[in-house]
């Protein structure tokens, strides 16, 4: 029950700011663009006509605002019990806790791959926001602080650490939302793309291997660390606070990388008709 | 250990001061040229010491890591002095190496690269992609009368004169760019004019640097008034003395798009010199 309100809490407070910073979103979308298949692009351009899917990589952020699509506000998280599995959503559904039942990100992923493996029983447009809430929810998938462990008070989730100068703490969420990356990259979309993309087809298939599941499972228990990287209440100065950047970013890069490479997978099995589905593939 | 002490306090002491550096973006919009003008064998010898990342991915690397052990002796690379002999005081005593020396030592270690550590290429490619940039920003020169200065820009919040000229001029003169966008603004060169360019060693280059700070010192408004300011700083204000913001920023950014083209240009001629083979 301690674990349960535990999480409530932890879910509550982290509800004001729920993606990474708009470039960095562009940027993801950037690789994944670079690197569907001509069929992929064939088949999503049926459902969002005369663009790229770089021009709806903030799309989520923009419509989750109003309805129809107010509940897409809410698949930002994703819970991971003590064990280090996702928690499943029956198990959650039991706290009738509106917050919890509707606040998992991997809830809206399972619906949007739902609708576009049955694509052919939907409405165009229905297709096209699944594709969209897709890649960025897969995105979001792949921001450590979107997280949220059972297991870990909250303190520990959001340490009070100070930058220089200031007399209020900054906010950990929102800093690697955006600035554990943006301190050290001024990157636009097609920047992200030049940097980042480039990794060898052996480093791609590893990175993209297994199920969508085995991704966050192995995301939530590799983003824990992330929490050891700060010390509650810790006061930065100018220097120090370069040097700590210094240990972040290169994590940020990879977190950013991999999310890339993953849509891009993601979007070509679903599409692309001689690709295995990996999302039934998992090892469970 | 004692004389080893007075030495670095001696170093500390003599060194130019304000060794900031290009802003993060020109370093990238620098190293963005260079990668246009990379041949292709230099680009793979490059890229096989640096994971394959590009040459842009460091581009400010230096600046991060300036107070990181065991980086942090390389403060003093950022920047050069105002001395007819670059190695010279005006008494005639050696000064401390700085940035044109180190790029000089460095060029001459990866001269037979494949015999050099890893370690030591891939850092010494994060030194020269920065470096190289650094040594053609005006205010990288160490240039006593802009010490210390304020400035007020009209409509903004003050900043330093170094600041200016290392990143905010171009912030406000030329919005919007991404570094990669500007570079391909910049060059466009014919291959000729590129070739005369990339002419040259690091320190005829550095000279001319020289000749182009002077060029950016004149543009000071009011042939450079410079007023008290609090706390024992000086103080510019641009907009006055007939000089307004717009005529002001227009041509201190020729001088600055003309540094940042040259030293993207040079960067891939020391690095083609070095890696194409």
């Amino acid at each position: 029950m301690k674990r349960l309100l535990i999480l409530i809490a932890a879910l509550c407070v982290g509800q004001s700011v729920m993606a990474w910073h708009q470039n960095i979103h562009a940027g993801i979308t950037a690789i994944v663009d670079a690197n569907l298949t001509p069929e992929t692009k064939a088949a999503i351009a049926e459902y969002l006509p005369n663009k790229n899917l770089l021009f709806y990589a903030n799309w989520h952020s923009f419509v989750e605002q109003d309805d129809p699509y107010k509940e897409a506000s809410k698949w930002h998280h994703l819970a991971i019990d003590k064990r280090g599995n996702i928690m499943p959503i029956k198990k959650v559904a039991k706290s009738k806790c509106e917050l919890l039942s509707s606040s998992l990100a991997y809830d809206g992923l399972s619906r949007a791959i739902a609708t576009i493996e049955n694509r052919q029983h939907h409405a165009k447009g229905e297709v096209a926001a699944a594709i969209c809430f897709l890649a960025h929810i897969v995105a979001d998938m792949h921001c450590p602080t979107h997280y949220v462990y059972a297991d870990m008070p909250v303190e520990e989730r959001k340490p009070a650490f100070y930058l220089p100068k200031a007399k209020k703490s900054a906010d950990y969420q929102k800093f690697w939302e955006s600035e554990a990356l943006t301190n050290t990259f001024n990157w636009r979309a097609g920047e992200y793309c030049h940097q980042l993309n480039r990794k060898s087809r052996e480093e791609v298939e590893a990175l993209t291997a297994g199920s969508v599941e085995d991704w966050l499972v192995h995301n939530a228990k590799e983003y824990r660390s992330i929490y050891r990287l700060v010390s509650n209440g810790v006061r930065f100065d100018k220097t120090a606070y370069r040097l700590w950047n210094n240990r972040i970013y290169p994590i940020a890069v990879e977190c950013v990388t991999a999310a890339g490479y993953r849509t891009a997978h993601l979007l070509n099995t679903l599409f692309d008709a001689n690709a295995e589905p990996i999302w039934k593939t998992s090892k469970k | 250990m004692k004389n080893t002490l007075l030495l670095a306090l001696l170093c500390l002491i003599l060194l130019p001061c304000e060794a900031l550096a290009w802003g993060g973006r020109n370093h990238a919009t620098v190293t963005y040229i260079a990668e246009r003008h990379l041949t292709e064998r230099a680009k793979a010898n490059i890229g096989n010491y640096i994971n394959h990342r590009s040459i842009t991915y460091y581009a400010a690397w230096m600046d991060y890591n300036r107070s990181e052990p065991p980086f942090d002796v390389t403060h003093g690379w950022h920047v050069d002095y105002w001395t007819d002999d670059l190695r010279h005081d005006k008494d005639g005593n050696p000064l401390p190496p700085a940035s044109l020396s180190a790029i000089e030592r460095i060029i001459e270690e990866l001269s037979d690269f494949r015999s050099a550590p890893d370690s030591l290429v891939n850092v010494n490619i994060r030194f020269l992609a920065h470096m190289i940039g650094d040594m053609h920003c005006p205010v990288h020169i160490d240039f006593p009368k802009t010490h210390g200065v304020d400035l007020r820009i009209r409509g903004r919040k003050s900043t330093s004169f170094h600041k200016l000229w290392d990143g905010v001029m171009i912030d406000i003169a030329q919005p919007g760019f991404s570094s990669k966008d500007y570079a391909l603004m910049l060059d466009t060169l014919s291959p000729e004019e590129v070739a005369r360019r990339q002419q040259g060693t690091p320190a005829d280059w550095f000279k001319e640097s020289l000749k182009s700070t002077e060029r950016a010192m004149q543009l000071i408004p009011g042939g450079g008034e410079i007023v008290a300011g609090k706390n024992n700083r000086r103080k510019m204000v641009i907009s006055s003395k007939g000089l307004t913001h717009t005529n002001y920023f227009f041509e201190a950014t020729e001088i600055a798009n003309e540094q940042l083209l040259n030293s993207g240009l040079r960067l891939a001629a020391v690095l083609n010199m070095i890696f194409d083979k």
